[in-house]
């Protein structure tokens, strides 16, 4: 509601100045002011000097604007204590006292003096834990709401990319380039180790799925898919606002599940206005993708710049465009069945034509009521994309339900009910043998257009037609390896509240979060992988039920301590199941069938996991003067997945709020609200089910004979629970009327007992055992500023957030010193956590170097002029930034607004396979050098005679013999040079990952609704040109966006760069309106 | 205060009677048994140990680094790394068969003690060939005692003590040799006697072997030849 006032608010003061202002009583004020005041009437002093009825007369004039103030009228007239009229050209509005402040015939004082508090002194209100609506004031945290406005300016169809830049301490990372890609959220850093450090989501008060799962690796066991992330199943035009809630304090509330941070999403209600509305809005957007590796163009197919050998996988071979014709990939045999030459030229559009214009058109509708007895909002939202891989896209349709009915006086039930749909026919692949990768690797001399036919002619559904047998056609893998998924979802609660006495509440809910998800995967014959075709179904079910209570006793009192309490309990119930059948082999090309499984191919694998937690929690708030707050929290959670007797944890959580400048009694005109706050909480957490006991696992039969494994990674069943104990502390300040908000928090976090699995020797039988050990502690400051640097006919507001996290890890383990989180490239990338580092660090295998002397540093060769790999393992990089800066604008002269975000990362690295496996073939522009004496080659004669001109010189010096160096003398040819200095040597593709987005532009022009009123019903109506990641700047200038650049394979890898989807840049433009 | 007692009943019995009902029952793996059959265990050991030990024979260490193959990659398996590919994997068998040891004597069913003795005999022979001294007396005790840094034993220590674990299995399918599964004997069908065959030419390939440092060899040798 408040959103929707403050927009409401917005609008009005973009007004002229004289129209912004109003005259109540002699004391001028804005409209804004007034309105606020009005609405937290715990601020305004209703102290009158005359009867209630005399009251009743007295109005407000605001100056004639009808359309704007339109709105602000009909929300008024919802609230029983403010009367509205328009009268010609006035807006009147009247004040009714409400009964109980001011009973009538209560004698008062003197006539009314209204102080001039700034917007942020009266504080806005934010949904907090457990839904509980506070006084931005009386938080003793950080804490960000974004508004609907925030989320559907320029709408995502997975509305967690919006999040990114906007909040503080809020690290957003999309996965990939596609609008379905799941997306990576991080609050404060990264501080589980064996955890996905992703926050919890609540929406509308019931905890959901998992935001992130694992993406799927198929049958194939390379190309990996990602089916989105749950929580993208919300649309944008549905969500009232979202709640970030950062710290533990914050989340405390939420229990073992809060660890990495709190996600709180409202949707929208029909309470927001009254009567019957519609609201329709439609979005296109077009997603082109331009950020390519730099790809060379001047030579083809071959080893080497003289090579006869013209069919080959690497593009060190002769020049192009010379006038020549050499045997191709495609020659077609003459009648002696010889290759017949053909035009050497290349084929510099080659990846770019491969990949077409993306689409996502979004349609929604909602329709909303509200009357006395309630409400109810129902929306039907449709989204339909075309990916940028020929023959993906993704579907959706959702369906919301959200109402309230007031039973009597004293008993309301309220429901939220959500329906979606996903459906893909075939979603991109990322990974290894992925359309990216085979598309990057075509050589320089193939045209991509004649690979479109994929089948070789007359052997269709068995062969395909591809240049290299060692390489998949990319159309063959988008148009026959296909990946489909059927998500079909089913979110809602119940939700009874019964207020007692005037001061005691109670309500109770239950929620349920339920989605079967169909997966199915096909490969057809002569697939790299599986040369008689594959096919895998699999099905996933989830499910997750929260019943909760919670009784809050809100006593009046009639001193300046107040005093309110409230407890509730909550039983979380989670079950997961997994049902999948695969096959590598199939009888028949092109019937995806299990039953067409070759005899004893098929794997069956089924899991089933459930776990619950049950909870009670008590939250007590005192304040005094309503400018000190104390807000005390208290959870006791008993988890199902922990041993008895350590299965019990409690944690306790202090904020205290003060707002000093009400304290201080200031009334300086430059600072107009200062206030302090800090907390202290701890939070535990348990684990995954079954991790206390090891159970024996079938392996696969032998013939007809079962057999049976054990499991190596043993469990542990005195495993405690999980705690981390933070500190924050913080100021928020408002300077000049509003025009500068400043606020800035430090927070410290460690993470203690963490549950992780160590490595151990399997000649005690275990490879690794689980165990509770480390401390990671992650400290950070975040600053946000709010300026309104021009305030005229253009009013200019600029948001600026700043985050810095430091991660660090304190200790292990006794036992274990260095510890692997994850390991790519065939384990030479290893994500190690030793004591005293930082997570995220990667460690890699450098070169031999000189020791001492004059070519101290520089690399020593080996005979042949060759690096020579190092055996120790080295730091090379982290992936997490040094620091992350949000910048938001908005600019509105009279009815346009633009907004526009921009993004900027500093720091941090990632090393790009991706990379690596282009120069090693000399597919980027990068391996040009020394290929020929007109790009810098030496001559040299090779061991066969042949005097060629790609020779080069490795950067390093030679071994003597007698302990004296000399600079390198030994010529190689490039291609050698190019192998030997980046396919073993990753730090030489470890590139800095600091990059700047426009994440956001949007243009909007509101109609005049006077001109609407020719159209019947039609009201609201706007039109906004919108784009999202319109231009990326990278330090590493290399064609790789660092955002989207990381691995997806069985997990998802950051930090480093497997084959995914080139960047895109998406533009586009939504139409919104009301009836 | 009535209604407020009411509540803190309510609450208290919330709380406390119900917080912990069931999670037994609900954190019980149901995806796998906690307890199988020892023959299970007998097809995955007799297999496993069989398709290693063809695959090195063939394509890996010691015929790549005997040159019987050619690998021409200047790989690991050519340049003496033997990497830790056999070492894993010969503890992870050697420890399926101590769990089938187990789940044989826990059921009565001693043939498959015997049987495991001559496959961890196998196995751990062929791991102290590759690598000399190596954790033995310790080793695989994590789940009993929780002992996670077995130390090394000398080579020549792991012989002797092999040595008289293959004497042992010979003395124990004589014995209790009968009641192997017949169908889940990959190798011998359940037959006790081609059992203690393997048993006693393996510790003759054994004592052939270490015979130059250990005295009593050849007497051991006659005395297997002897054995009836």
């Amino acid at each position: 509601m408040l959103v929707i006032l403050l927009t409401v608010c917005s609008q009005l003061s973009a007004q002229q100045p004289m129209e912004r202002m109003i005259t109540f009583k002699g004391s001028a004020l804005t409209v804004q002011q007034f309105l606020q005041q009005v609405k937290s009437q715990q601020q305004l002093q209703f102290t009158f000097d005359e009867d209630v009825n005399a009251l009743l007369s007295r109005t407000i004039r605001i100056r004639k604007n009808p359309v704007a103030l339109k709105e602000a009228l009909d929300w008024l007239s919802a609230d029983a204590s403010i009367q509205c009229r328009i009268l010609n050209n006035y807006a009147i509005l009247s004040v009714i006292p409400v009964a109980q402040k001011t009973p009538p015939g209560t004698p008062v004082s003197a006539s009314m003096e209204l102080p001039q508090p700034s917007t942020k002194a009266l504080g806005e209100v934010v949904v907090t834990a457990l839904g509980i609506k506070k006084s931005e004031r009386n938080l003793g945290y950080a804490v960000t709401q974004l508004s609907a406005k925030d989320v559907s300016d320029v709408p995502q169809p997975n509305v967690m990319n919006s999040l990114a830049a906007r909040v503080p301490g809020v690290s957003v990372r999309s996965t990939g380039a596609d609008p379905g890609s799941s997306v990576m959220v991080t609050i404060r850093g990264q501080s589980s180790i064996s955890k996905d450090n992703q926050p919890l989501y609540v929406v509308d008060g019931v905890p959901v799925a998992p935001a992130i799962q694992n993406p799927s690796q198929a049958v194939d066991g390379k190309q990996t898919v990602d089916y989105g992330s749950p929580i993208s199943d919300i649309s944008a035009d549905d969500i009232a606002s979202i709640t970030v809630l950062k710290g533990a304090s914050a989340a405390a509330l939420y229990g073992s599940r809060a660890g990495s941070g709190v996600i709180l999403i409202t949707t929208k209600s029909g309470a927001a206005k009254k009567g019957l509305g519609v609201s329709f809005n439609s979005t296109a957007m077009f997603d082109k993708a331009w950020m390519f590796p730099h790809f060379q163009h001047e030579f083809g197919s071959g080893d080497w710049t003289g090579s006869d050998n013209t069919i080959s996988t690497g593009a060190w071979g002769p020049k192009l465009n010379t006038g020549r014709k050499l045997v191709q990939w495609n020659s077609p045999l003459d009648e002696n069945g010889q290759p017949v030459p053909l035009d050497w030229v290349s084929h510099p559009d080659r990846v770019k034509d491969f990949f077409r214009t993306g689409q996502t058109f979004t349609n929604n509708i909602a329709v909303s009521k509200s009357t006395d007895a309630g409400n109810f909002r129902l929306s039907y939202g449709n989204m339909q994309n075309k990916g940028i891989v020929p023959n993906t896209g993704l579907k959706r349709d959702n369906l919301t339900f959200s109402g309230t009915y007031h039973l009597n006086k004293s008993i309301h039930v309220s429901t939220n009910l959500a329906y979606t749909n996903n459906r893909s026919d075939n979603r991109p692949s990322a990974y290894t043998e992925s359309v990216t990768m085979q598309v990057y690797k075509l050589t320089p001399n193939v045209d991509i257009h004649a690979l479109r036919n994929y089948w070789v002619p007359g052997r269709e559904g068995l062969q395909q037609y591809n240049p290299y047998s060692t390489d998949d056609n990319p159309w063959l893998i988008a148009y026959e390896e296909t990946n489909s998924y059927t998500r079909n979802r089913i979110t809602g609660n119940v939700q009874a509240s019964f207020d007692i006495r005037p001061d005691l509440t109670l309500m109770v809910r239950t929620g349920l979060d339920y989605y079967a998800l169909n997966e199915d995967q096909r490969r057809p014959f002569s697939a790299k992988r599986n040369p008689r075709g594959a096919y895998v179904v699999k099905n996933d079910h989830f499910k997750e039920q929260n019943s909760d209570f919670l009784l809050t006793y809100k006593p009046v009192i009639k001193s300046p301590l107040k005093v309110s309490v409230a407890a509730g309990g909550n039983r979380m119930d989670q079950e997961v199941m997994t049902n999948a059948q695969s096959t590598g082999i199939l009888t028949l090309p092109g019937v995806y069938n299990l039953s067409n499984a070759a005899a004893g191919s098929l794997v069956n694998t089924q899991s089933y996991t459930r776990k619950r937690i049950n909870s009670v929690y008590g939250i007590g708030e005192v304040s005094y003067n309503n400018y000190l707050f104390l807000n005390l929290t208290a959870r006791n959670d008993w988890s199902s997945t922990l041993p008895k007797g350590n299965n019990s944890y409690f944690y306790p959580s202090v904020s205290l709020s003060a707002i000093v400048s009400d304290i201080l009694n200031i009334k300086w005109q430059e600072l107009s609200y200062l206030k302090l706050r800090a907390n202290w909480s701890q939070v535990g957490a348990d684990t995954d089910p079954y991790q206390l006991y090891n159970t024996v696992p079938f392996s696969t039969d032998w013939g007809s004979v079962k057999r049976a494994t054990i499991s190596f990674n043993q469990k542990n069943s005195l495993l405690k629970p999980e705690i981390a104990t933070s500190y924050e502390a913080g100021i928020d300040a408002s300077f000049f009327k509003d025009r500068i908000g400043f606020n800035l928090t430090w927070y410290k976090t460690n993470n203690r007992n963490q549950i992780i699995q160590v490595p151990t020797t399997i000649a005690s039988g275990a490879s690794t055992m689980l165990i509770n050990a480390g401390n990671i502690q992650n400290s950070g400051w975040e600053v946000g500023l709010n300026l309104v640097p021009v305030k005229s006919a253009i009013t200019w507001k600029s948001d600026i957030n700043f985050t810095r996290n430091v991660n660090k890890v304190i200790t292990l383990t006794p036992a274990v010193t260095s510890y692997m989180l994850g390991s790519t490239d065939g384990s030479n990338i290893q994500y190690l956590i030793r004591e005293g580092t930082k997570m995220g660090d990667f460690y890699t295998r450098s070169w031999v170097k000189v020791k001492e002397g004059p070519y101290a540093g520089q690399a020593l060769l080996n005979s042949n002029g060759l690096q020579q790999q190092d055996a120790e393992f080295v730091k090379i990089g982290n992936y997490n930034p040094d620091f992350m800066i949000g910048f938001n604008n908005n600019l509105q002269y009279k009815r346009l607004t633009l907004n526009f975000l921009i993004d900027w990362r500093k720091g941090g690295s990632y090393y790009s396979y991706v990379a690596k496996s282009l120069i090693q073939d000399g597919r980027t522009k990068n391996t040009l050098r020394g290929r020929d004496a007109a790009h810098g080659g030496l001559t040299w004669t090779d061991a066969n005679g042949t005097l060629r001109d790609d020779g080069m010189l490795m950067e390093g010096v030679l071994d003597n013999g007698d302990g004296s160096y000399r600079p390198n003398d030994k010529i190689i040819d490039a291609a050698t040079y190019y192998d030997n200095k980046y396919w073993k040597y990753y730090e030489n593709e470890t590139y800095t990952a600091t990059y700047v987005k426009l994440k956001e532009v949007s243009l909007t022009y509101a109609f005049n609704n006077i001109l609407l009123q020719r159209i019947p019903f039609l009201s609201n109506l706007s039109l906004s040109l919108i784009g999202s990641n319109l231009y990326t700047w990278t330090a590493a200038r290399n064609g790789y966006d660092p955002e989207i650049t990381m691995s997806l394979s069985n997990q998802r890898y950051q930090g480093v760069g497997h084959w995914t989807l080139p960047g895109t840049r998406s533009y586009g433009a939504k139409l919104s309106c009301n009836f | 205060m009535k209604r407020a007692n009411i509540l803190y009943s309510l609450l208290t019995a919330i709380t406390f009677t119900s917080c912990t009902k069931g999670f037994e029952d609900i954190n019980t793996n149901p995806n796998s048994p906690s307890v199988t059959r020892p023959e299970y265990h007998l097809t995955e050991a007799v297999t496993q140990t069989a398709y290693a030990y063809a695959e090195n024979g063939f394509t890996r260490r010691p015929a790549a680094l005997g040159r019987y193959i050619t690998l021409i990659r200047n790989n690991d398996y050519e340049l003496f790394r033997w990497t830790s590919v056999d070492w894993s994997d010969i503890y992870q068998r050697a420890m399926v068969i101590k769990t089938m040891q187990q789940e044989g004597a826990a059921t009565g069913q001693p043939a498959y003690v015997a049987a495991g003795n001559v496959l961890l005999a196998f196995n751990i022979a062929y791991l102290t060939d590759l690598y000399g001294d190596i954790p033995y007396s310790k080793a695989l005790q994590s789940v009993e005692n929780g002992n996670i840094k077995p130390t090394y034993d000398r080579q020549e220590d792991v012989y002797k003590s092999l040595l008289s674990l293959l004497k042992e299995a010979n003395t124990q399918l004589m014995t209790a040799g009968n009641g192997l599964n017949a169908s889940a004997d990959a190798m011998f069908s359940g037959d006790a006697l081609k059992w203690r065959k393997l048993a006693n030419s393996l510790r003759l390939r054994m004592l052939l072997r270490c015979s130059k440092n250990y005295t009593t060899a050849f007497t051991e040798m006659q005395e297997i030849l002897n054995n009836k």
